[in-house]
């Protein structure tokens, strides 16, 4: 049986070391390599690899952000890659999943794969070392994105949350409205808020999200309700229950 | 009194000191009279005196003498003019106090015209000492707030040297990043096998890298060709490892070459450039080093086309880089960071060019 493999690095030369490496493993074939989170994201979800090499930083969506983006629970084996990160580090020690650290030598990477090949032999996923476990581990040292990924039509964008004006409950997404547009996003109100930089982001309704620097007034509406103006000429409202985090302001 | 902390126990101390001297000078002149009594009547004189010489403290403190230079001159003489009077008054009380005491013998009671009659006496011989001791007391003042200045300055130096060393400090620390450190490694393995003379070549420039970093030179100011060196090697290492996505431009005029520049100033600025301008972008991006001068600077830009400066939020890298540069040119630089979302960032050093130990093109 042979499995199929991921290479994700924006390195090229740290790619061609790895598949360099695996022409050693004839069980391995080498499905594609991804130079960026994103087409990471996109690889996963259209050649459903067997396994995963995947570093962890990379431009604008990193490795975590990509475990992120297809879930802990879809996302196949993963064999986690970085040069140097202590948060990481961390996570992973906590719940003892193998990481290669670079530059590493031979012998580690086949030890690494040998582990890794024992996981991908699981027959169901509550065998394996807990990917959504070591991602909750890592939030907990990092809690806050800079990126959103959302889905448009078959292919994903990265949504910086500077640009995010304000959120929208919208069923069982949410919509995130950026200036002149919007895109949907499969997650919860509360999900989201936790991932928000809270210097930034409030939320000011059961079902409204802000960006603070998208503000432009607030006045006092009906029933102690207040009205939230934003730039861009959005009326919201900031319910009664939740004016106490504005407290300085009002 | 802000900088005198008032030590008042030796004030007094010294004042009843000069009493107990003066009672064995009068002994010295007078052996019949009473120990006892010319002790208390001089006791009695100096403590008003020290009392008296509180004005002077207040007029001091209060107007303290800055400089040894004519524009002082009110200064000057409102300290000449009070101690003059101070030391009148004092001499005229101390003169009462002398009669009181010696009265105690006689049998008539002390009447004015004997007051009148001995004064002028009194003054002739005791006034001129008398002024002594008040500008003792000013200068005695003055002497002490000197000193403490002193001491704050040299508080404050020693503060400057320090931030000046963590400075330097965090400065080597970021040359030695380990991710970069590690990446770099991690790309001699690959390299290895496909291209040995590539290996070989990033070996070397990484031992370049590694040797500049390691032997910093102590002093702050090196030359704009030894900073460029390095700042070559490192980016010719990020070159090989970002392959095509990053680009690199330098306009340096080889005129510039030897000016001085504070060591690894550029390196952070440049560190942060990649960063925001590259390894954030999957498409990569441009770099580009420049120099340039006028009349009274040299003029070092670092510009990027990534993301764009944000106002506010300046990492451990720029701030660094702002506060070495304010303790080594004191604000005769300046550091301009410019940036505009989605067209990246430009930094602007402009440097002094008449810094002492300057090279000369």
């Amino acid at each position: 049986m042979s499995l199929r493999a991921l290479v994700v690095d924006d390195e090229s030369l740290a790619r061609q070391r790895i598949r360099h490496l695996l022409r050693r493993a004839t069980d391995i074939e080498v499905a594609g390599e991804c130079a960026n989170g994103l087409e990471a994201v996109q690889a996963i979800e259209d050649l459903k690899p067997d396994l995963v090499f995947l570093d962890i930083q990379m431009p604008e969506l990193d490795g975590f952000g990509v475990v992120e983006a297809v879930g802990p629970n879809e996302m196949p084996p993963t064999l986690f890659i970085t040069a140097y990160d202590q948060h990481a580090l961390k996570a992973f020690e906590v719940h003892a999943l193998d990481y290669l650290l670079k530059p590493f030598s031979p012998e580690r990477f086949h030890q690494a794969l040998d582990r890794a090949r024992r996981w991908c032999g699981q027959k169901s996923a509550e065998q394996g070392p807990s990917l959504e476990a070591v991602l909750a581990g890592f939030r907990q040292e990092k809690p806050w994105v800079d990126r959103l990924l959302v889905r448009q039509g078959d292919r994903h964008i990265l949504v910086r949350t500077a640009v995010l004006q304000w959120v929208e409950a919208e069923d069982n997404y949410v919509r995130l409205h950026v200036e002149g547009t919007s895109h949907l996003l499969r997650q919860t109100m509360t999900g989201l808020l936790a991932r928000l930089d809270p210097a930034q982001f409030r939320r000011i309704h059961r079902s409204a999200i802000v960006n603070l620097d998208c503000i432009k007034e607030i006045q006092p509406w009906t029933g102690g309700d207040h009205l939230v103006i934003m730039r861009d000429g959005t009326r919201l409202t900031l319910s009664r229950t939740l004016r106490e985090q504005f407290g300085d302001w009002l | 009194m802000e900088l005198i902390r008032p030590k008042w126990g030796w004030y007094w101390g010294i004042w009843t000191l000069m009493g107990f001297y003066m009672a064995t000078w009068d002994l010295a002149v007078y052996p019949s009279a009473s120990i006892l009594r010319l002790l208390a009547m001089n006791l009695v004189q100096n403590w008003i005196w020290g009392f008296l010489g509180l004005f002077l403290l207040w007029l001091a403190n209060r107007w303290p003498i800055e400089a040894f230079t004519w524009s002082q001159w009110r200064v000057w003489s409102l300290h000449l003019v009070a101690s003059i009077a101070v030391a009148a008054l004092g001499l005229f009380l101390a003169y009462v106090v002398s009669l009181l005491v010696q009265s105690a013998d006689w049998k008539e009671p002390l009447t004015l015209t004997m007051l009148i009659k001995g004064l002028p006496r009194f003054y002739r011989s005791y006034f001129h000492t008398n002024l002594l001791f008040m500008w003792a007391v000013v200068a005695v003042f003055h002497g002490l707030r000197i000193y403490r200045k002193y001491k704050a300055r040299e508080v404050e130096a020693a503060r400057l040297e320090t931030r000046f060393a963590e400075a330097q400090n965090l400065a080597l620390r970021m040359q030695l990043q380990p991710h970069f450190l590690f990446n770099t490694l991690n790309s001699i393995s690959a390299l290895v096998h496909s291209n040995p003379e590539g290996a070989d070549e990033m070996i070397s420039r990484l031992g370049n890298f590694l040797r500049t970093t390691l032997d910093a030179p102590s002093e702050q100011l090196v030359t704009l060709r030894r900073e460029l060196a390095f700042i070559q090697d490192y980016l010719a290492i990020e070159q090989v490892r970002f392959g095509d996505r990053l680009q690199v431009e330098t306009q340096i005029p080889a005129e510039l070459m030897e000016f001085r520049v504070p060591n690894f100033i550029l390196q952070p600025l440049v560190e942060n450039a990649l960063q925001h301008g590259l390894a954030d972008r999957p498409q990569g991006g441009l770099l580009r080093l420049r120099a340039s001068r006028d009349s009274e600077a040299l003029i070092l830009e670092v510009q990027d086309d990534g993301e764009g400066f944000v106002p506010g939020r300046e990492g451990v890298g720029l701030a660094n880089v702002r506060a070495r540069l304010g303790l080594i040119y004191k604000g005769r630089h300046r550091m301009d960071i410019l940036g505009a979302p989605g067209h990246g960032t430009l930094v602007t050093l402009r440097l002094p060019l008449d810094l002492p130990g300057e090279g000369h093109a």
